[in-house]
């Protein structure tokens, strides 16, 4: 073999991905159409890149749909990153536009001036007590004569409360905390709690409502599971129904369409037609087809 | 669901979207997942031969993409930064293993456990019986030489023949040289090559 050919057979791999400098790659095609050798041997070389496709296993039916609930529900239950004040506030400026950006902050810049000239006033004794209270507003402030200042302070408190999981009383903050706008964490761990209560009005209003109107999947996915005693219920059924149509997460649509076809149920009909003019998830139409089969019904709608 | 609506101008691109998510947008943040996990579940779940170990793996790097997106400053593209979070916890968990010496050869399936290589020999051979047995031993072949791989050699392999990926990307995932990854891939083919010789 010449020095020529063994240089391009060991380059005939790269070749075939399209890796090589284009300078290599047309010196490569000049010598195999001049040399029969090497011609075979990159047809060898070709056909053993075909075999090893087959080095690749295609992923199992529905790992990924689960992978993703799995995946919904585990952000849920996270805390939300902990981010400074000016990596939060660049974000911002990048998705606002920095002008807009800018004049907050000159205007916050201004207002912060304003504040360290009255800081005097406030005496630091104040800001040792207004450590402890884990909120606090200023309701009233007064001088006096003699330079001292006095403020009347609103303070929210932290206390602890226990309880059973069917006490009224924890039943009544679990469901206020399932609709915090502000912690997505507390909203899940709250909803899955009042799953686990006895099947009440309360429980399932709440538990519609977030299925309906929380923004984070992980809670939707909660609520949806909470909702299988009551799928039954012609109110839970159309907002099943809703939910399928409306929601933009396929892992929510996934567990929905599981507990919105039930057997016996003829109220599915127009859903699961109009989910199989329009749904683009396998899962989720093959269980509507097979359903509309069960039941006779075309999957199209006239 | 009116709090996740995005603004229209920042879905335009990819780095809109990561815009939006760092924002906490949750609905971009769900869109950026949705668009690479497909990808990083097949990478995760032909290094590892395992879908529980894929499962883990998918998890783990997207919980550690919601907690580090803030710090993400495009200093490179979202791949390579997603994809070198994936690579590193599939190579940790590779390395692990051949420390434990439990490379397994057989996957879980929804049928119960199989031999990872008949899985793929039933997807390819035809009825025929004497193709079916040429089948199986290609199969059978091609486990033993991925098996016999360092995690490197698989992950380049994986990257480069199954998903497409440019040697230079390869590299900058892996956090080496364009030519360290050319010589990975070099070796992987060459065993492959020793080892798939009678079939060609």
């Amino acid at each position: 073999m010449s020095p020529v050919c063994q240089q391009c057979e060991e380059q005939f791999s790269l070749y075939l991905y399209g890796e090589l400098e284009p300078a290599q790659e047309e010196a490569l095609e000049a010598h195999c159409a001049a040399c029969e050798r090497c011609r075979i041997a990159l047809g060898r070389e070709r056909e053993l890149h075909r075999l090893m496709d087959d080095s690749t296993a295609e992923l199992p039916a529905m790992l990924l749909t689960s992978c993703r609930r799995d995946l919904a529900g585990a952000l849920a239950a996270e805390p939300m990153p902990i981010r400074s004040w000016w990596q939060r506030a660049a974000a911002w400026m990048a998705v606002s536009g920095w002008k807009p950006a800018l004049a907050a902050g000159m205007l916050m810049v201004g207002f912060a001036a304003g504040r360290v000239g009255q800081r005097p006033v406030l005496t630091t004794q104040l800001e040792q007590q207004a450590v402890a209270p884990a909120l606090v507003r200023v309701r009233e402030v007064a001088a006096d004569n003699q330079g001292r200042v006095r403020l009347v302070l609103d303070e929210t408190r932290q206390r602890e409360v226990d309880g059973a999981i069917d006490d009224a009383r924890i039943r009544q903050l679990l469901l206020a905390a399932a609709q915090d706008p502000s912690d997505a964490g507390l909203r899940f761990a709250s909803v899955d709690l009042l799953r686990r209560q006895p099947a009440g009005e309360d429980v399932r209003r709440a538990l519609m409502a977030a299925l309906e109107r929380d923004p984070n999947p992980g809670v939707r996915l909660k609520a949806l599971e909470g909702l299988r005693p009551f799928a039954a219920d012609p109110g839970v059924r159309q907002l099943l129904g809703q939910t399928l149509e409306r929601d933009d997460n396929s892992g929510v649509r996934t567990q929905a369409i599981d507990l919105f076809v039930q057997p016996g149920q003829k109220d599915t009909v127009d859903v699961l037609q109009r989910l199989m003019q329009r749904e683009d998830n396998t899962y989720i139409r093959s269980r509507s087809q097979r359903a509309l089969e069960a039941m006779n019904a075309s999957w199209e709608t006239f | 669901m009116t709090a996740g609506v995005l603004k229209k101008d920042s879905v335009q691109d990819e780095a809109g979207l990561i815009r939006a998510a760092q924002a906490g947008d949750q609905l971009a943040c769900e869109r950026l997942v949705q668009s690479y996990d497909q990808q990083v579940l097949r990478l995760a779940y032909n290094l590892l031969h395992s879908q529980e170990d894929a499962r883990d793996i998918y998890q783990e790097a997207f919980l550690r993409v919601h907690r580090n997106l803030h710090n993400f400053r495009f200093d490179c593209s979202f791949h390579t930064w997603l994809y070198r979070i994936v690579t590193n916890l599939c190579l940790d968990l590779l390395r692990k293993r051949k420390v434990r010496r439990e490379e397994p050869s057989v996957i879980a399936t929804e049928d119960g456990v199989k031999d990872r290589a008949s899985e793929v020999a039933e997807r390819a051979a035809a009825s025929d019986p004497q193709r079916q047995l040429m089948s199986r031993q290609l199969q059978d072949r091609i486990s033993t030489v991925l098996e016999g791989l360092t995690p490197r050699e698989r992950a380049v392999f994986e990257m480069r023949h199954h998903q497409g990926m440019r040697l230079r990307a390869i590299g900058e995932v892996l956090g080496t040289t364009e030519e360290a990854a050319k010589n990975c891939l070099f070796r992987a083919t060459q065993k492959m090559r020793t080892a798939l010789g009678d079939f060609v």
